[in-house]
């Protein structure tokens, strides 16, 4: 029995002991990519791992780059994006470039002067990866496909969200589209950039769901050879491509989750970049680059700002005065010089200075000004001081440095009479918790749905916007529901401008909410590459190379 | 052979009642956890609005909009046809991901359980064989240690040196086979240092025993005596402590998972519990209870093959 028994567990850790060496060979090509990764060794000789060995020469059309993210860079058939815009492997109609819109699918647009009726003129010389051309026909085909009702994990796809009250839509020529609406639509360019207007081949769709079947195909510099599902999706150039062809021409980028592990992966030399919001701190990277010159920081604007959002219902930040006191105790310069090693610029504008409608204001740090504007209301309500509680999303507070910038804001505010807690949660509690408007004050960092901000305005300070509501913001300004329901109707951009502007000011002077930071993304990566530049999403991946 | 049968039939019996318990707390767990999922699709990025229509549609479409007890009764309905549902968050089918993730979790689970055995088993022995000598007192001072240490520094250590340092394993990812190592390493630690004091205490507390000394007496030495004879004897609560281990990494070690980019089930259940996925995270419940139950059969049928004694009362009963 007792041989038995040994025998038994013998033949048990034999068979552990051959699981356990086994790879996970169910997802295609993977075995490919796992040879690679064998040959890749054990990264000794950093990351210029030839994908054949024997080849010599360039380096951009033999050695892969690999980057890490926080995330999978693809999120595959069941969404409505299949990939992050960052892998350049679909485009859409038109791009916001740093707040102005510029012509991506779509060579150019007019519509009458009513705003009811666009025409878009569509590129020619576009194909997608698959052979076959766009033109407007693949381009409706792509429209019809967002009536299915697909979700994302990034941004909702919809016809209504897209082209708001659209009559019809109809084919004009080979390369010209038009799009008759029943109420006025001012910004369409705007609605229907980047997120707004996937262009998918119909080939790599289904017709009936919108579901992509396979690898998602569309017009851009990449195209997905590879995906394993939360490891990595690999990329290769697109060498018929019509614009500027990318000049590595093999990309990796890997799902690396943990913060740390990312680094880690970085100084190890196994990925050559980190990309995506959050991948690295401003204070990691540049303590990184401060202690390993092997390391280069670039960083470049973002249209993300940190704000602090009221809520109106409590009886102290209802009164302006308050909210004033609060925005004048905030010593934003501090904030950016200490908190964020000098890399941030102060904020006072709700709108990020990465949109063209930003409008330049300028407020001012005076303490004496803010203790006595909270003693009043203090006074006025007869309260000692005021208790209330800051509630932060655990993700935010780890992406961005909230939680140092929450406490330094907590010991200034205490000089008001204000006290508060901080409340770091995780993201569907504090969903929640917006939403019962069980909280005070809120942290938080985010951006414009689109390069037009009317819907944002709307969103967050009409007292019909829906997050105004639902995340209990509960702001209210009669002069603010006036300007926002004009923006939308106004065809000139000079004159919707104007209106935006005067938005700002009203919210600045009422102190709304408090802009605190501009943020901006901050991209490292090895110097064995170069030109590793930022942009709106991720990283320019066509204009990476190895450093000669 | 008959009363082993009979043995496993009865226990198969009495798990009915058990699936039932699981398959009610892990459809109560995802239900009642914080968060709202529709919100969570139609808001991924918490910066978008829709309409009360627009919502309604969506509840309807995830089959939320029914009362909890019809959400269960369909719930187990497709569970009966062996389909999870689909991820509300990615739309992935649940059943495929888990296809895919339990295999990687399984060989990290493997590969972990050889390190506990060897290390683990391997030292206690040597401890008890050499009780209150140097290597004693040695191994017992490391597998303290390795019982303090969180396994989350452990993993930060081992990347550090394994794969910045000396460039020898990957910091992450499963490409590679390698992959696995410091992950299995990282999990086995602890498991090890208390896997070699079980071990220990359970070989000295047969020492003591008389048949031990009835073959002593017969002239066989003290390593001869507790390899052959205490250790198979004192092996019940180490088996017992090696299933339980298995079962909670089989049923995924989300931190280890999440820091080493493991794709398995523990960072599956993280990512999903964070997006509030709750047809994912009741899947997870519903799956790791399961292991724990199978874990479990397994090692009473170990008990049996190891201990006559139980065999016996087990027949006898």
């Amino acid at each position: 029995m007792r041989k038995r028994f040994l025998a038994l567990l013998l033949a048990c850790s034999a068979a552990m002991a051959f699981t356990s060496g086994c790879k996970d060979g169910s997802a295609p090509g993977q075995k490919a990519a796992q040879t690679q990764e064998a040959e890749r060794g054990s990264a000794a000789d950093g990351q210029k791992t030839s994908r054949e060995e024997e080849a010599k020469g360039n380096p951009n059309e033999e050695t892969e780059v690999v980057i890490a993210t926080y995330r999978d860079a693809v999120q595959g058939s069941g969404d409505a994006f299949y990939c992050w815009e960052g892998t350049y492997v679909w485009e859409a109609l038109t791009t916001n470039n740093g707040g102005v819109i510029e012509p991506w699918l779509a060579q150019s647009w007019e519509h009458n002067d009513a705003c009811t009726e666009w025409t878009f003129r569509l590129r020619d010389d576009a194909f997608f990866t698959d052979g076959i051309q766009f033109n407007a026909d693949t381009c409706l085909e792509n429209i019809d496909r967002w009536t299915h009702g697909i979700t994302s994990t990034y941004t909702s796809l919809s016809v209504e969200k897209s082209f708001p009250n659209l009559d019809k839509m109809e084919k004009v020529d080979e390369f010209t589209v038009k799009f008759t609406f029943t109420q006025p639509i001012t910004t369409l360019e705007y609605v229907l950039s980047d997120y707004g207007s996937p262009m998918f081949s119909p080939g790599c769709f289904d017709k009936e769901t919108g579901v992509i079947s396979d690898y998602a195909v569309g017009t851009g510099p990449y195209k997905i050879t590879d995906h394993v599902d939360g490891e990595y999706v690999l990329l290769e150039r697109n060498d018929d491509y019509y614009g500027e062809k990318g000049k590595v021409k093999y990309f990796r980028i890997r799902c690396i989750p943990d913060a740390q592990t990312r680094i880690s992966a970085l100084k190890a030399g196994e990925v050559m970049g980190l990309a995506d919001n959050g991948a690295i701190t401003m204070a990691g990277a540049k303590n990184l680059c401060d202690t390993d010159d092997n390391f280069s920081m670039d960083s470049t604007p973002s249209h993300m700002t940190e704000y602090i959002m009221f809520n109106c219902n409590n009886e102290f930040l209802a009164d302006r005065r308050m909210r004033e006191a609060l925005n004048l105790a905030t010593d934003r310069e501090s904030v950016c010089g200490v908190l964020y090693n000098g890399l941030l610029e102060p904020a006072y504008s709700f709108l990020s200075a990465q949109s063209v409608f930003h409008l330049d204001l300028q407020g001012e740090y005076d303490l004496e000004r803010a203790k006595a504007l909270a003693r009043e209301v203090l006074d006025e309500k007869g309260a000692d001081h005021a208790d209330m509680t800051m509630i932060i999303r655990s993700s935010t507070a780890s992406d961005y440095n909230c939680k140092a910038v929450a406490e330094y804001l907590k010991q200034v505010y205490q000089e008001l009479g204000v006290f508060f807690s901080i409340e770091i949660v995780d993201s569907s509690i504090y969903k929640e918790r917006q939403q019962e408007g069980s909280y005070d004050m809120t942290l938080t960092v985010f951006g414009m749905n689109n390069g037009d901000p009317a819907s944002t305005f709307k969103q967050y300070f009409a007292s019909d916007g829906n997050s105004n509501h639902s995340l209990n913001y509960n702001y209210y300004n009669e002069k603010i529901d006036e300007l926002v329901a004009k923006a939308p109707a106004l065809a000139d951009v000079e004159e919707r401008s104007r209106i935006y502007d005067e938005i700002q000011t009203v919210l600045f002077e009422d102190s709304a909410c408090i802009p605190i930071c501009y943020q901006i993304n901050v991209n490292i990566h090895n110097k064995a590459i170069e030109h590793y530049r930022g942009r709106t999403f991720g990283v320019g991946l066509p204009t990476i190379s190895w450093t000669e | 052979m008959w009363t082993l049968i009979r043995y496993i039939l009865k226990k198969m019996a009495l798990l009915v009642p058990v699936l039932v318990g699981i398959s009610v707390m892990a459809f109560a767990l995802g239900a009642m956890s914080p968060g709202d999922p529709v919100d969570q699709v139609l808001n991924p990025n918490g910066n978008e609005s829709y309409t009360r229509e627009e919502y309604d549609q969506m509840s309807a479409r995830m089959g939320l909009d029914k009362p909890v007890h019809i959400q269960y009764i369909n719930w187990l309905g497709n569970l009966s046809q062996g389909d999870l549902g689909r991820s509300f968050f990615t739309n992935k089918s649940i059943v495929e991901q888990l296809a895919r993730r339990i295999p990687i979790s399984a060989r990290l689970a493997g590969l972990s359980m050889i390190v506990t055995v060897v290390l683990g088993v391997g030292g206690g022995v040597a401890m008890a064989v050499w009780k209150d000598r140097f290597l004693d007192h040695l191994l017992g001072a490391c597998s303290a240690v390795a019982l303090s240490v969180p396994g989350f520094w452990t993993a930060i250590v081992l990347m550090g040196l394994f794969a910045e340092k000396w460039k020898l394993l990957p910091t992450s990812g499963i490409v590679s086979g390698t992959g696995y190592l410091l992950p299995a390493v990282t999990l086995a630690i602890p498991s090890t240092g208390a896997c070699a004091r079980l071990t220990r205490n359970a070989i000295l507390d047969e020492v003591g025993r008389q048949y031990v000394t009835v073959a002593v007496s017969k002239g066989l030495s003290r390593r001869q005596t507790i390899v052959f004879h205490a250790l198979g004897n004192g092996l019940i609560p180490v088996v017992t402590y090696l299933g339980t281990h298995m079962a909670g990494i089989l049923g995924g070690a989300s931190i280890v998972e999440t820091i080493f980019a493991v794709p398995g089930i523990g960072s599956y259940a993280i990512s999903a519990v964070q997006s509030k996925d709750y047809y994912v995270v009741q899947a997870y419940v519903l799956f790791s209870g399961l292991v724990y139950v199978a874990v479990n059969i397994l090692l009473d049928l170990l008990y049996m093959a190891i201990n006559p004694r139980i065999r016996r009362g087990e027949a006898g009963q």
